[in-house]
């Protein structure tokens, strides 16, 4: 397989000669050229989600309906999170994992280009196919990214639209899925064993394990629905016998992995620049590499616990409580590994940097309240209001789409040969971190009071703490409008990076020119 | 306006403690992190922590919540005083040399160990408190509670008391796209219901929650309970109201249940056991009990509107138990006119109006249909009945049968034959609806 991808490069004679726009953006085999569509599509998605959680948080500003009705409130939840979920931050961590992975194995390419291509170009007609549910009767979903039945069974055909393009979403990920397996066992560079695999490669291995085990999961959820809504099944409709309580337990079997899933490329990108701005190797990489697998593998025992109000046995109760509890000993490891990294060191604070300590101190809030609500007699308080939207959001948002953003920005000069603006990323970095915090802290307080989340209208007492999140929201929003002119410059102009970009990073892809050529890496380099 | 309030409170460093029953503890710490404290003097009160416990479990769980928090306080004060130290002290700009260690394998295993040890520290408390919580045995009344798009039922099982609890809040308090026609909102807003659920305290309540058409969540949270509300499932759970906390205590729906899922709350007044007997004794009437019932005064003041109607049926507010499975007393046919038919039917289309919209033109874009011109509201008068009494499958069109009586169905119908531009004239009796029940 090593050797079909070399012998497509050998095609072109010299190493940057790049095809015609049209063949080359819209019929690409490169990884780099793909890369980059996955991200551009990734930020896309981020800004058509974001003006839908703006949408959310206008409606919220004052109680009352001011703007939208319900209806249409629901389907703004729904959409947001699907669109966030599957279209902005998987297919930008598998943007990233088409970079950098075969640069940081030394691959001239992924194993298998052609399904690459096709991996990500199923994306945008599952999302025209999502997105078009708007104009549909009855509008797009409103049952919650969840899809819980029956709720789902009442839906309109939206909910066919968009179990059509989940659909769509689960091959493209099960294909970009093998594909990373595939590069990273076969097509490494002579002399790279696995245990001296960059951490990023680690992550990305196991998350498309996850893919791969979880995505056919769902895809059987929502097909099992739609036989339910069409073809006289009773899977999950009560009034035929079945068990509405049977999806979720389906569909959290794949939901939970999907966290981890969304959470563990992120772990990988924070290992990378921590180290290169403490100037000091990752602390514990085989404990890194062990903890990742250990969340891994009890991200598949836990699902049920993001439904325990729905009357399980005390001892199911029990189980997934100590099983839940048990991830923060190795998501713990992660972290304190990551501060020790910095323990020490001769530390810069360049944006990449900013952004990852950011994550680090960010996403541990969420680990502790994930944590909170990981003990089961305080969920039954918990669950279902704003103190679980703040929770996801915080290892969400500030886990997994500001490692991405750090991430950009690490290897944005790799990738464009400019360097970007530094004091306009720190910039960015501040308003994304500062109006995160607005956004999203008030939502414990309102949880904790009694906000129950999905809710279009509220009872007066929870206005002040709404009144901080809208204002943090668009404050948000509109923050990233920078990072866009922040990326654009880059590309256009800007100081010329050389091949290291940074003080003596660790890892091959700091061994190619910056811009990182159209093809690299045709003689596999060696790893000492 | 109100955050310009809040800046300016800030700037004036108004005491952080002016206000808001509030655990100190956590104030304190909320304070020291210097968050999002100070307030206008001018709203509602809110909150920074759970409800003010009222039942023993409550008053567990926000122990464990407590604890656990202090826990994770403690674990991230202490993680992130050394990063923020390393952050300050090992920079590059101080020509801090870096040093090349990288892995150190009894400092992993310490903190591997040492964090299992503090989860076995929060679980066995945690455990005691589940085990507490499941065991719903030995209770001294059970009460079905059974969610409907959108609405709560009850039945006492211990007796034959059972009515709805509908949102009381005023559509124009809600709607407030049109600023001439929007109300200010009231003290209770989304919080107050047309029947309470009325409950003993310093007894045993035990609760069998289902649902009718999607799964809802029953949710009070000073009493520390949240259970599912599934349709075909009946889901168990307890509370024990702490005597000497007698009051009105409200929660809402915890599920997404669809459209007005923000608009079922649940709002329980708690007597003493006294006072709960005499009003089972009464039937569940208020009057009768000598128990001042608050959901009807609170509605009188807020709605006129619904004054106004009390005032045109008193037969039926005076109690709020309707009693949905035997149809109250009918009028007979003589009183049945078309006047009286509309006027009834303008109250009992709430229930419709929900989806379908107050102007009878559908709601949803298109996922709820309009009455207005509808083959279902101008065709045959046996249909129209037949899908008010049995729903429609595979849409949220519920078989609302079982919580109308027949006159209401009756009127509801008369209704929507005769208005939003119908006029078929047709004049729909209950008896025709009590032919049509299977």
């Amino acid at each position: 397989m090593a050797n079909a991808a070399a012998v497509d490069s050998h095609d072109h004679d010299h190493h940057d000669h790049k095809p015609p726009f049209f063949q080359r953006w819209f019929m690409s085999t490169n990884h780099k050229d793909i890369g980059t569509l996955y991200l551009i599509f990734s930020l896309t998605m981020l800004f058509l989600g974001g003006a839908m959680a703006l949408v959310i948080r206008a409606e919220l500003f004052q109680p009352g309906l001011q703007f939208v009705d319900p209806h249409f409130f629901n389907q703004m939840t729904t959409v947001h999170a699907l669109i966030m979920v599957f279209g902005a931050v998987m297919p930008g961590f598998v943007g990233f994992a088409n970079w950098m992975l075969p640069l940081m194995v030394g691959a001239p390419d992924m194993a298998l280009p052609r399904m690459n291509n096709w991996s990500f170009w199923i994306l945008p007609f599952a999302f025209t196919i999502l997105l078009s549910s708007f104009f549909v009767p009855g509008g797009a979903p409103a049952a919650g990214w969840t899809l819980y039945a029956p709720l789902t069974i009442q839906g309109g055909m939206s909910v066919d639209m968009a179990i059509v393009a989940i659909h769509m979403m689960g091959i493209s990920s099960i294909m970009g899925a093998i594909n990373v397996i595939v590069t990273v066992l076969n097509m490494r560079a002579p002399g790279m064993t696995l245990m001296k695999m960059p951490m990023f490669v680690w992550t990305w291995l196991i998350t498309a394990f996850l893919l791969i085990a979880v995505m056919p999961v769902f895809a059987g959820a929502v097909t099992m629905l739609l036989t339910d809504r069409h073809f006289g099944t009773a899977f999950f409709d009560p009034a035929g016998g079945g068990d509405p309580v049977l999806y979720q337990h389906i569909f959290w079997f794949f939901g939970h992995p999907e966290v981890y899933i969304m959470i563990l490329p992120a772990f990988g990108i924070i290992s990378h620049i921590i180290p290169t701005f403490a100037r000091k190797p990752l602390f514990g990489y085989s404990s890194m590499v062990f903890a990742t697998a250990a969340i891994a593998f009890l991200s598949f025992i836990v699902w049920a616990h993001h439904m325990f109000t729905v009357g399980m046995p005390l001892q199911g109760e029990l189980f997934f409580m100590y099983a839940t509890m048990l991830i923060s000993v190795p998501t713990g490891v992660k972290v304190f590994n990551w501060v020790t990294t910095m323990w020490r060191g001769s530390m810069t604070f360049e944006t990449p940097m900013l952004y990852a300590i950011g994550v680090v101190f960010l996403f541990t809030m969420g680990g502790l309240s994930g944590l909170m609500l990981a003990i089961t007699p305080a969920d039954f308080q918990y669950h279902d209001t704003y103190f679980v939207v703040a929770h996801f959001h915080y290892v969400l948002f500030s886990g997994a789409v500001m490692a991405m953003m750090g991430g950009a920005y690490f290897w944005l000069p790799k990738w464009t040969g400019h360097m970007y603006n530094e004091s306009l990323g720190k910039i960015h970095f501040w308003l994304t971190a500062i109006f995160f915090n607005v956004t999203f802290f008030p939502q414990h307080f309102l949880g904790l009071a009694g906000m129950p989340r999905r809710y279009a209208d509220y009872p007066v007492q929870f206005t002040e703490f709404n009144q901080w999140s809208s204002v943090g929201a668009f404050g948000l929003g509109i923050s990233q409008l920078l990072f866009v002119y922040i990326v654009i410059a880059t590309v256009r102009g800007g100081k010329k990076a050389t091949a290291e970009v940074w003080e003596n990073p660790e890892g091959l892809e700091w061994t190619v020119p910056s811009p990182a050529p159209f093809h690299t890496f045709d003689d596999p380099p060696v790893v000492k | 306006m109100i955050l310009t309030g809040v800046f300016v409170d800030m700037l004036l460093s108004r005491p952080v403690f002016s206000r808001a029953k509030l655990t100190s503890s956590f104030t304190n710490l909320v304070c020291g992190l210097g968050l999002l404290l100070m307030s206008g003097a001018a709203q509602a009160e809110y909150r920074l922590n759970l409800q003010d416990p009222v039942t023993q479990t409550a008053r567990d769980i926000f122990g464990l919540h407590m604890l656990i928090f202090w826990i994770c306080v403690v674990i991230f004060v202490g993680v992130f005083g050394v990063m923020f130290y390393s952050i300050f002290k090992h920079r590059k700009s101080k020509n801090y040399e870096a040093s090349q260690f990288s892995h150190s394998t009894s400092v992993e295993i310490i903190w591997t160990v040492i964090p299992f040890i503090i989860l076995v520290v929060m679980a066995i408390p945690a455990t005691q408190v589940l085990i507490k919580m499941e065991d719903t045995t030995k209770s001294d009344l059970t009460i079905k509670i059974t969610g409907y798009q959108w609405k709560w039922g009850y039945e006492y099982l211990d007796s034959d008391i059972n009515f709805y609890s509908t949102l009381a809040t005023p559509r124009e308090q809600i709607d407030q796209f049109n600023k001439d026609t929007a109300q200010p909102l009231g003290e209770n807003y989304l919080l107050e219901t047309d029947n309470m659920l009325v409950v003993p305290s310093g007894r045993k309540v035990r609760a069998l929650i289902t649902a009718n058409d999607v799964i809802h969540a029953w949710w009070v949270p000073a009493f520390g309970t949240k259970k599912d509300a599934i349709p075909g499932y009946i889901n168990e759970l307890w509370f024990n109201v702490d005597e000497g906390k007698e009051g009105i205590y409200r929660g809402q729906c915890a599920e997404l249940c669809g459209k007005d899922h923000a608009f079922m709350p649940i709002v329980v007044k708690v007597v003493s056991g006294d006072e709960f007997d005499a009003w089972v004794a009464a039937g569940g009437t208020f009057d009768a009990s000598g128990i001042a019932d608050e959901s009807e005064i609170d509605t009188n003041e807020r709605a006129e509107a619904s004054e106004q109607a009390a005032v045109d049926s008193p037969a039926e507010q005076a109690t709020p138990v309707l009693d949905a499975i035997v149809p109250a007393a009918q009028a007979s046919d003589a009183e049945w006119t078309m006047e009286a038919a509309m006027a009834e039917g303008e109250k009992a289309v709430t229930t419709c109006i929900a989806c379908h919209g107050q102007d009878g033109k559908g709601g949803g874009g298109g996922l709820f249909p309009a009455i207005a011109d509808s083959a279902v509201a101008t065709g045959p008068v046996e249909a129209h009945i037949d899908i008010v009494l049995n729903g429609k499958s595979g849409t949220a069109m519920a078989a609302f049968g079982s919580q109308l009586t027949d006159e209401q169905i009756a009127a509801a119908v008369t209704y929507q034959r005769n208005s939003y531009g119908n006029d078929t004239g047709d004049l729909v009796s209950p008896a025709d609806v009590a032919a049509l029940r299977n």
